[in-house]
């Protein structure tokens, strides 16, 4: 995917399997976004294609599709009901099931006596709903989350947490765009890292953590740790530090050796590299948000 | 599901338009003004009418006649009086003794008739110059004693034109009409439709609709909603223009304040109509096709409406030259813009309903008509495309252009 003459995605390829969560990471400006659109149609790509169960994706498919897009936005002078109307038929339902299946996501959401107000007289949390409700109009299959929980009030993140449970729970897939690690950590089977528009990781979570340092360990010691080949030092603040062990060594050895080396060790625990600390590895503190 | 998903778009944005006041305000403002503007002008009429038939019964005036010329009886049945001091008449107009007074002179075809006069205001005071005129007129064709040499003097000599073309009669100004009616259609519809159109895409943007909507409709299929609702809202622009206007032509018809109009001498021609038809459609496809891809390449409406300005620029330019057109049909500038696509329709389709287009430079106009919106209609549907998400920026039209297709 090129803009202009700029490649901004490079011979990116990746699979999302039926049923399971996708987390799509990356930093601000990396191509993430770029990616999706460029899938859905909205970006012309220079190349390449979005293949849903073996099938090249089509518009006309969007009743297997949910897409929550970064940029949100709903037709600020229609109603809320005809809005939700008009995106159900779009996806492929009657208008007579568009108006039921909205009338009851609207109950269910606290919403039942907005259906005939105009969308830009609702609350900025309502039209928060109403945009979640367009998403998952006709139960999708796969369903886009572009960075879910932007902008939206701790209600209403609560609310789409629940859905994205309930949808997988109903076997739909999920592929969800974020930086944020804890929604990640807390929600995805597998995961893809880019950067600079390429692919840097893409696996389990388990996966990819041990791609990126495998076993990590917290201490509590009297002392700053010295550098070792064992080892590499991740943080050491104020006596608390987390380390990731070299390939091949043993957490036991390790101990061993601060022991020797006169330091005072009084918590040692093994354990898997967070994946906020590997984000913050491969894309450097400064592009973090 | 395409073809469905297009009816969709159509049914949801007529239904919107038809829902809001500004649309039904807009259209009927136009037959309501009109309205109330002939009920005032023949109301006006009436009244004006009554006060001078009131006044002519009433009427007092003087006259000298140096001509000899003024049949006494005449001017007499009328409330006038012969004197023989221009000063004494002049004088009883100021002192109010009569409202006017007329002096003939020796030869009225190279000497004025003066007129004094009570002040009755600019209008009601032109009455006394056409009473004193209207006078000697009745008197010259009492002297005549021959109708139809005074007919023929006046110059109300009645005379009836046919027309042929190769060969057969042709209808004239009765055949005119119903194409004509066809440039009024098209005007109103891209005149009053023109922000509609203009905004048609832009709302999607403004509103950060697009990447939603483009997850479920192409965006060729979505601009074909777009355009054929607009045709839909037009049709019924003009039927809320002309079923007014006609019922109250009706009404005004019924309490004779409408002149009369023998419809029946309207004339169908199919050859002008057709191409008339063609043209208007072919038109109205190339304009709103870019109007709509103005308003894809621009973030706003603010920044559109330079471009928009321009458009219908081209639209009016035609009409200023009709006239011209009249007289030089075959002038070079005449000829470009009547194949020039934005300047085509009003150009074509006023010298079609004249008489002045060949069916076959009508036919190459509806060809050139067609195939300019069809490409337009292809960029419109790029660069909306290309710049569905660029919120804020207006659009590189030639990166959009150059971009190739999935």
């Amino acid at each position: 995917m090129n803009f202009g003459a700029t490649p901004v995605i490079k011979d990116l390829s990746f699979d999302v399997y039926p049923g399971e969560t996708f987390g799509f990471l990356g930093s601000n400006g990396c191509g993430k976004t770029t990616t999706i659109r460029a899938l859905l149609g909205i970006y012309i790509p220079t190349a390449g294609v979005l293949h849903i169960n073996g099938r090249p994706f089509e518009p006309s498919q969007s009743g297997e599709l949910g897409y929550l897009p970064e940029e949100r936005g709903l037709y600020k002078k229609e109603t809320v009901l005809d809005t939700m109307v008009y995106f159900g038929r779009l996806k492929g339902m009657s208008a007579a099931d568009a108006r039921a299946w909205s009338s009851s996501y609207l109950d269910r959401v606290g919403l039942p006596t907005k259906a005939k107000i105009r969308l830009d007289k609702l609350s900025g949390g309502e039209q928060q709903k109403v945009q979640l409700g367009v998403t998952i109009m006709n139960n999708p299959k796969l369903l886009i989350l572009d960075e879910p929980t932007k902008g939206f009030d701790p209600v209403n993140s609560r609310l789409l947490m629940s859905i994205i449970e309930e949808r997988k729970a109903a076997g739909a897939t999920i592929v969800i765009i974020t930086h944020q690690m804890d929604d990640v950590e807390k929600l995805c089977d597998r995961i893809i890292l880019l950067k600079d528009g390429v692919k840097h990781a893409y696996g389990t979570v388990e996966e990819v953590q041990e791609q990126f340092g495998g076993t990590t360990v917290k201490i509590e010691a009297d002392m700053p740790l010295p550098s070792s080949p064992s080892y590499t030092i991740l943080t050491d603040e104020h006596g608390h530090s987390e380390i990731a062990l070299s390939p091949g060594t043993a957490a036991s050895a390790v101990l061993d050796d601060l022991v020797r080396a006169g330091i005072t060790v009084s918590s040692f625990t093994p354990g898997r590299r967070s994946l906020e600390s590997i984000f913050v590895a491969v894309y450097g503190a400064k592009e973090v948000d | 599901m395409a073809k469905s998903n297009i009816a969709t778009v159509v049914s949801f944005e007529v239904v919107r338009t038809l829902r809001t006041r500004v649309f039904w305000v807009g259209s009927l403002l136009g037959p309501v003004f009109m309205a109330v503007l002939i009920g005032v002008l023949a109301a006006s009429n009436s009244s004006a009418a009554d006060s001078l038939g009131a006044q002519t019964q009433t009427f007092s005036f003087e006259w000298v006649d140096e001509s000899g010329l003024v049949n006494a009886d005449i001017a007499t049945s009328i409330g006038g009086t012969q004197i023989t001091d221009p000063a004494q008449g002049v004088a009883d107009v100021k002192a109010g003794k009569v409202q006017a007074f007329f002096q003939y002179p020796k030869d009225p075809t190279t000497s004025p008739i003066l007129v004094s006069a009570q002040d009755l205001g600019i209008l009601d005071s032109q009455q006394f110059p056409g009473l004193a005129s209207e006078i000697l007129r009745q008197s010259a064709v009492q002297d005549v004693n021959n109708s139809t040499l005074v007919s023929l003097v006046s110059g109300s000599i009645p005379t009836q034109l046919t027309t042929y073309k190769d060969g057969v009669v042709t209808p004239g100004v009765w055949g005119m009409i119903l194409p004509l009616v066809l440039i009024a259609v098209f005007f109103i519809i891209v005149v009053m439709q023109g922000n509609r159109m203009l905004t048609a895409l832009l709302e999607e943007k403004e509103n950060r609709v697009t990447e939603m909507i483009l997850t479920t409709i192409k965006p060729t299929q979505l601009l074909t909603g777009k355009v054929a609702a607009l045709g839909v809202i037009g049709v019924v622009q003009v039927l809320v223009i002309v079923v007014p206007t006609i019922i109250v032509g009706l009404v005004l018809d019924r309490a004779g304040m409408m002149p009369t109009i023998d419809l029946s001498k309207l004339v169908f021609e199919p050859v002008p109509m057709i191409l008339g038809i063609l043209m208007l459609l072919g038109g109205f496809l190339l304009f709103t096709c870019s109007l709509v891809a103005i308003g894809a390449a621009m973030p706003t409406v603010r920044d559109a409406q330079g471009m928009f300005a321009t458009v219908i620029l081209l639209l009016i330019v035609p009409i200023y030259l009709i006239m011209w057109m009249l007289t030089n049909p075959g002038n070079v500038i005449v000829q470009v813009f009547t194949f020039f696509p934005w300047t085509a329709p009003i150009t074509a389709m006023a010298r079609n309903a004249l008489g002045m287009l060949p069916w076959w430079q009508g036919a190459i106009v509806v060809v050139v008509l067609f195939a300019a919106a069809y490409l337009v209609f292809l960029v419109a549907a790029r660069l909306f495309q290309y710049g569905s998400v660029e919120y804020s920026k207006k659009i590189d039209v030639r990166s959009a252009l150059r971009t190739t297709s999935k």
